[in-house]
């Protein structure tokens, strides 16, 4: 706002109270799904007036046209794949007696660059995929539970995800599906979503992060932090 | 009395990804913007059905207007969105011409004096709303632009494109109307 001195001050007592009153009002929330909607034009609010047709018609011309979903610096993490590819790559590690070797050395090569912890609290990085989209890191813990860590270059689509998984996470943006053990954040201009982490156990990937580990690590880090205190697990 | 934070002052947080040197996304706008949006369309419309049709038109507005939006007033550029849309839809529609207030607004409150007045605080938001819907849309643009956004006379002018001189009258005007319906008497 334009800063023109007190403008209460030349008017009259009422009018400030008047002022005072109205300004008091609460902000208001749009109902549930709105914005979503809104944004992909969905048909939940199309129809009824004017604007509503205009939205569900550029709808179908954003559609046929195929314009606005291969923006490259968006990303809408593929849960499903994702949830399969954690799984297969579950499978593939065998007991926990028998720890897989990382993947061609890629692994290696990643923690001597410092972009991976190799360590996270009881979890172990044990594997690792590459691709020319998708980053996928695997943790396995003591008991043989795993979790990965898939890195997408891009920011999260927000607007593509569905309204009731987004929460705020330590103040930072996050969505989360609890049934998927499934948490997306955005970390500087990547998209990471963790697949299968069990939130009971968080708060032991507090510990035996390398110091000298900056970049992934630290964020990762910065994120476990920030679930820890959002689930109020104790941060030790 | 003390002054109220302003809506936009509350919203901070919220309008802080948008600086005066960067222009959002137009999805960054809805989800950053979108509760200032949508609290501005419903403090002009008067209820959340026309707030929605409000909303959704803005949007479609304010996705064609990134292309070529200048870094600048961000919030000011969205609510002269808002505002100018808003009364260009109630031209068109010419549903609600200046309504007079009512004489007698339903105001009485049975019970003890601070059953009345903890009754009184919690209803008065919507009371107040009520009285904002009753005014003429150009003096609710005004007012609710000044006294709920907290924009200044002149940044009201410049979205509404109208002298600053205007812009105090209508404002004076509404909130003596606002003065009028709230005064016990009445």
């Amino acid at each position: 706002m334009t800063a023109s001195g007190d403008p209460r001050a030349s008017e009259e007592p009422w009018e400030a109270e008047i002022g005072a009153l109205l300004g008091a009002l609460p902000p208001v929330d749009p109902p549930d799904g709105f914005l979503a909607a809104a944004l992909n034009h969905r048909p939940l609010y199309a129809g009824r007036t004017m604007a509503g047709l205009l939205a569900a018609t550029a709808a179908a011309v954003v559609l046929a046209l195929g314009v606005g979903v291969s923006n490259p610096s968006v990303v809408l993490p593929e849960l499903d794949a994702m949830t399969q590819r954690h799984l297969a790559a579950q499978a593939d590690l065998g007991p926990r007696d028998e720890p897989a070797a990382p993947d061609g050395g890629a692994a290696e090569a990643e923690l001597t660059a410092g972009f991976l912890a190799s360590r996270l609290g009881g979890y172990e990085l044990v594997h690792v995929v590459e691709t020319d989209e998708l980053h996928q890191s695997i943790y396995r813990g003591r008991d043989g539970a795993a979790f990965s860590v898939f890195v997408e270059a891009g920011a999260v689509d927000w607007v593509g995800l569905p309204l009731e998984g987004l929460t705020d996470i330590g103040g930072t943006r996050a969505w989360s599906d609890p049934d998927r053990e499934a948490t997306i954040v955005q970390l500087g201009d990547e998209t990471v979503t963790i697949v299968g982490f069990p939130l009971d156990e968080i708060g032991t990937l507090l510990t035996d992060v390398p110091d000298e580990a900056r970049s992934f690590a630290d964020r990762a880090q910065e994120l476990v932090t920030s679930i820890v205190a959002h689930l109020g697990y104790p941060a030790g | 009395m003390g002054v109220p934070e302003s809506l936009a002052e509350r919203e901070r947080p919220h309008l802080s990804t948008a600086d005066s040197t960067s222009v959002p996304t137009w999805e960054e706008v809805a989800y950053s913007h979108g509760r200032f949006l949508y609290s501005l369309a419903y403090r002009l419309c008067g209820n959340h059905h026309d707030a929605q049709d409000l909303v959704q038109e803005v949007l479609l507005r304010v996705r064609r207007g990134l292309a070529t939006y200048k870094p600048g007033n961000f919030e000011g550029w969205l609510s002269r969105i808002t505002t100018n849309t808003f009364l260009d839809r109630v031209r068109k529609q010419k549903r609600r011409p200046t309504v007079p207030l009512p004489e007698e607004p339903d105001r009485v409150i049975a019970g003890t004096p601070d059953l009345e007045t903890e009754i009184a605080a919690r209803d008065l938001p919507d009371h107040l709303q009520a009285l904002l819907a009753d005014l003429a849309p150009e003096y609710r643009a005004a007012v609710v632009l000044k006294d709920v956004i907290g924009f200044s006379y002149e940044e009201i002018a410049e979205q509404l494109d109208i002298p600053v001189g205007t812009v105090r009258s209508r404002i004076h005007r509404g909130r003596r109307r606002l003065r009028q319906a709230l005064e016990p008497s009445s």
